[in-house]
């Protein structure tokens, strides 16, 4: 128990290490870029330029800005908006976008686990029949496939066409909303769940114990559902940690095609302007996330896999 | 076999949530009175003084209205807005404004002329640094203020100084920095040598002097050297104002800069220009002429203060015939009709919301699946389909932009006039317009027709004289001409056909994409060869084209410069007869097309669709429809 503790500790200070790793390049490689916040499609006068600069501390050496920015990060004050939305707390819009990604996450995310691993499992059952192969197939069109292919497509049938579903929007109260773009977002990952499922599975299901259960003359689905599933989702597990960040985080595109008013959109702006404060705030959500994430997938393994527990308290 | 049966009943349990085709958005909206807009952008602020994008200013025109109002269907009537009517003296200097005598805020709080002294002080307030402020600077002295030029304001300005400004206007007041002394300005003052400390204080300009600086020179005058026919006496005393303003805490030098712009009673306003402006009720259409709520912003902070909460939901107060009601953001932003407007009974609509749908595929999307009344662009590729399909929704209008090629005149190669000149005969306007800028026009000139102004008809194709320019430029064939980049931020087939067009004068062109704003600052910096960019106008006049290709402006950036354009402009800014004055403008824009520090491509055209039941929506070049005068009429 206490090497489990120790485990964990030392997780956690990694992934402390990991955000201010992040945090540092991305503050340098952001002033390292050729152009800044303060400037304009149509050009801003210097006398402005200047006094937007001095107002935002960009006047003071580079190191001092550091210094200053990790002191307010570390006090928990994230800045407010530079450039996209100029004066808005970063935390305030971070507020607001951050739940709409995480619900369209959580949605892709069941989505994926509930088309991913049952078809996975079938797969697996009925390896080299006909249900495997249809099943591999469709995997195989949906990672290739891209999201920006898939979503146009689904939008243009199921709302489009059929009138089902609104193309754009986003709206809290109804469901229908988020079902097209949380089913373009989970498609890609139910594609290469199935095939981590099938390969766990299949790995399991040839082992000894399998067969002596099946010796036993245990019920089939006993067997699949109680023995071999609990080894065999091993790998799809250890998937589903990071790509549950990634949905939330890598939806831009998602974001972009059904306008949803997720981070994702705001992001790619506040790169596009150099929006130091409001490129910061995502990267360290984002990047927390990620290690959170990551951390709890290594919770949910060890409960998992009796090795991985005994080598932490060996 | 029991989980994947559960999980597909589940699946079809959830299809029915949604399924029922029911009423569309536009449906609902047409019965609510509520416009539906894709408006392209979340807007950056409401602060109409701190923006300038387009989706923000049809956000602001809902919001806020200026003195003079848009005419639904006429470019050039001006329609009464916060103002009932107006009238200038003779030679168009100065312009009296008379306000709605029941003009409100949208919280009952009356409007006065005083709203608007505050809401322009606000504009050019230096400390605000008001990106647009330079709309305002045709109003007299309005510039020095803005640019916070401290010497003139409490020397030049002051009648009683005993050096006239044409005589001390010579001083050196905004410093020639240079590299070596951005390392002097690091160090201690005090500690530097004499000759340093020279250098430093005319890098700096007496108008950016410390107090520090201040007291050196004058306690030891040789530090800076003034033009010689200034007594000493009024160095000193100029040194000794400047220094008194900064032991003051720089005190706000509006008054002092007699900035011509004051109330007269309630709601009589009167702005005093520095030249005739016989366009100033159009321009003053413009957002950065509209008034901010003093009572509002004073509330939420000082009127330096640039990130106030002003002008967030539940704050913020206008004068526009709709106030804000939800801003959810990146989502929608709605406004509802303000009971307090001065023309309330006649405002159309109950409301409007603007959706920032930024990709317009999906805008176009939108729209079809009757989730919009009109669309912000249909992009190009669509068009096609769009005439086939729905033509009924399809609009096409002039618009007051320009698509050009700028040309670094820096650049070998590019600096030769007749290069220049041949690259622009090489380009087939016609053919680029039928088949890539779909719906826009060729362009003739740079200005497109704007009111009185005939924009010189100049632009021609012409392959044989192009390839003669080039052999008496001494590269017949492109010979000895190295190959040219294309800048652009934004892939368009465009570039091909020009590389097609120029590969007949045997000149190659190569394309250097960059993201956005490393795009903007390549052309400031004048670090590219030939860049493809636009310019939308501000106002229905041509000098919102030609006022940008002055030597310094930062929106030129083609490293031309033209004393002799500069004249033209100056003495058209003089004239205050609107033909002759559009005559000299005509003659500055055909001597600058002559000289080809860019190629005018084409004339934009507003691609949108838009539904038949919106009523008072009409074709305007400025594209500023009023909101006002809009109505839902579905077919029954």
């Amino acid at each position: 128990m206490k090497e489990m503790l120790r485990t964990i500790a030392s997780r956690l200070t990694q992934g402390a290490i990991v955000l201010f790793v992040l945090g540092t390049l991305t503050f340098f490689l952001v002033h390292a870029l050729p152009y800044g916040p303060f400037q304009d499609e149509k050009a801003v006068p210097d006398h402005v330029r200047e006094r937007l600069e001095q107002l935002h501390g960009y006047d003071k050496p580079l190191l001092t800005q550091y210094g200053l920015r990790l002191k307010n990060i570390l006090s928990g004050n994230l800045g407010s908006s530079i450039k996209v939305m100029e004066g808005r707390e970063v935390s305030e819009i971070l507020r607001q976008a951050f739940p709409v990604s995480l619900t369209l996450g959580l949605i892709a995310l069941v989505i994926a686990i509930s088309i991913g691993i049952p078809a996975g499992i079938m797969a697996a059952i009925g390896r080299n029949t006909s249900v495997d192969y249809l099943i591999m197939a469709a995997a195989l069109f949906g990672i290739c496939l891209p999201s920006f292919v898939i979503g146009p497509m689904l939008a243009e049938f199921f709302g489009g066409h059929l009138g089902w579903f609104p193309v754009s929007g986003w709206n809290f109260g109804d469901l229908s909303t988020m079902f097209l773009p949380a089913l373009t977002l989970g498609l890609g990952s139910a594609a290469y769940l199935s095939r981590l499922t099938r390969a766990g599975m299949l790995e399991v299901l040839h082992q000894d114990f399998i067969r002596t259960a099946r010796a036993k003359g245990q019920k089939n689905h006993i067997i699949i559902l109680r023995h071999a599933l609990r080894g065999g989702l091993i790998p799809s597990i250890a998937f589903l940690g990071p790509a549950f960040a990634g949905m939330i985080s890598g939806s831009v595109v998602i974001e972009s095609i059904f306008e949803v008013p997720g981070i994702g959109s705001l992001f790619i702006k506040a790169i596009e302007t150099g929006d130091e404060t409001l490129i910061m705030g995502p990267v360290l959500l984002y990047g927390s996330l990620i290690v959170l994430a990551n951390f709890l997938v290594d919770l949910v393994q060890l409960w998992l896999n009796p090795r991985l527990r005994a080598r932490a308290s060996a | 076999m029991n989980l994947p049966r559960i999980t597909l009943l589940l699946l079809l349990a959830l299809l029915p949530l949604a399924s029922c085709k029911r009423e569309t958005m536009v449906e609902r909206a047409n019965r609510d009175g509520i416009m539906l807009v894709g408006n392209s952008a979340e807007p950056r602020s409401l602060d109409l003084q701190l923006v300038s994008g387009v989706p923000e200013s049809k956000i602001l025109t809902s919001l806020f209205e200026g003195l003079v109002g848009d005419h639904p269907s006429k470019d050039d009537t001006m329609a009464p807005g916060a103002a009932v009517c107006w009238e200038h003296n003779e030679d168009l200097t100065e312009w009296t404004f008379h306000l709605q005598p029941n003009g409100k805020w949208s919280d009952g709080e009356l409007l006065t002329a005083d709203d608007f002294v505050f809401s322009y002080h606000r504009m050019l307030n230096p400390i605000l640094a008001a990106p647009y402020a330079a709309m305002l600077h045709s109003i007299k002295n309005a510039e020095t203020y803005n640019r916070d030029e401290r010497t003139h304001i409490l020397c030049g300005l002051d009648e009683s100084f005993p050096v006239a400004w044409a005589k001390l206007r010579l001083a050196n007041f905004h410093g020639t920095p240079s590299a070596e002394t951005e390392k002097l300005l690091g160090k201690n003052f005090d500690s530097l040598s004499h000759a340093d400390k020279k250098s430093v204080l005319a890098a700096k300009g007496l108008d950016r002097m410390s107090a520090q600086h201040l007291r050196s020179l004058l306690a030891d005058p040789t530090l800076f050297d003034w033009p010689a026919d200034i007594p000493t006496e009024a160095r000193t005393l100029v040194l000794q104002r400047l220094l008194a303003h900064l032991e003051a805490g720089e005190p706000d030098l509006f008054e002092k800069a007699k900035v011509g712009i004051r109330a007269d009673g309630l709601h009589k306003l009167i702005v005093t220009l520095r030249e005739p402006v016989p366009y100033l009720p159009s321009m003053t259409r413009h957002t950065s002429w509209f008034p901010v709520p003093r009572h509002v912003i004073t509330q939420f902070g000082k009127i330096t203060d640039r990130f106030t909460d002003w002008s967030k939901k539940g704050n913020i107060v206008g004068n526009g015939p709709f106030q804000l009601h939800e801003w959810r953001y990146n989502h929608y932003i709605e406004v509802r009709r303000n009971p307090y407007y001065w023309d309330a009974a006649n405002v159309g609509l109950h409301g409007i919301r603007f959706f920032p749908i930024e990709n317009p595929y999906t805008e176009t999307r939108s729209f079809l699946a009757g989730q919009l009344h009109t669309t912000y662009s249909l992009p190009a590729d669509l068009l096609t389909r769009v005439r086939k399909r729905h033509p009924e929704y399809l609009r096409t209008e002039p618009y007051v932009g320009t698509v050009f090629l700028r040309f670094n005149t820096t650049r070998p190669g590019l600096d030769k006039l007749k290069v220049r000149q041949a690259l622009s005969l090489a380009i087939n306007r016609e053919e680029l317009c039928k088949y890539i800028y779909e719906g826009y026009s060729p362009a003739l000139g740079l200005t497109p027709k704007l009111g009185d102004y005939q924009p010189p008809d100049v632009l021609r194709y012409d392959l044989e004289k192009a390839k003669a320019l080039l052999v008496e430029a001494g590269h017949p064939g492109g010979q000895g001409l190295p190959p040219f980049a294309v800048l652009m931020s934004r892939t368009t087939p465009s570039v091909e056909a020009l590389q097609a067009y120029f590969r007949e004068l045997g000149i190659r062109i190569t394309v250097e994409q960059k993201d956005w704003g490393s795009a903007i600052a390549a052309q400031q910096e004048l670090n590219y060869d030939i860049a493809l960019g636009g310019w939308i106008g501000d106002y229905l006049d041509a000098t919102t084209f030609l006022g940008m290709w002055t030597k310094g402006n930062g929106n030129n950036n083609s490293g031309w410069s033209s004393a002799e354009y500069e004249a033209l402009l100056r003495q058209a800014a003089q004239q205050a007869d609107p033909a002759q004055r559009a005559a000299i403008l005509s003659r500055a824009e055909t001597l600058f097309l002559a000289d080809a520090p860019i190629a005018p491509i084409a004339w934009y055209s507003r691609l949108y669709l838009h539904r038949p039941e919106v009523q008072g929506w009409h074709p305007l070049v400025l594209d500023n429809h009023p909101w006002k005068d809009i109505t839902l009429a579905p077919k029954p």
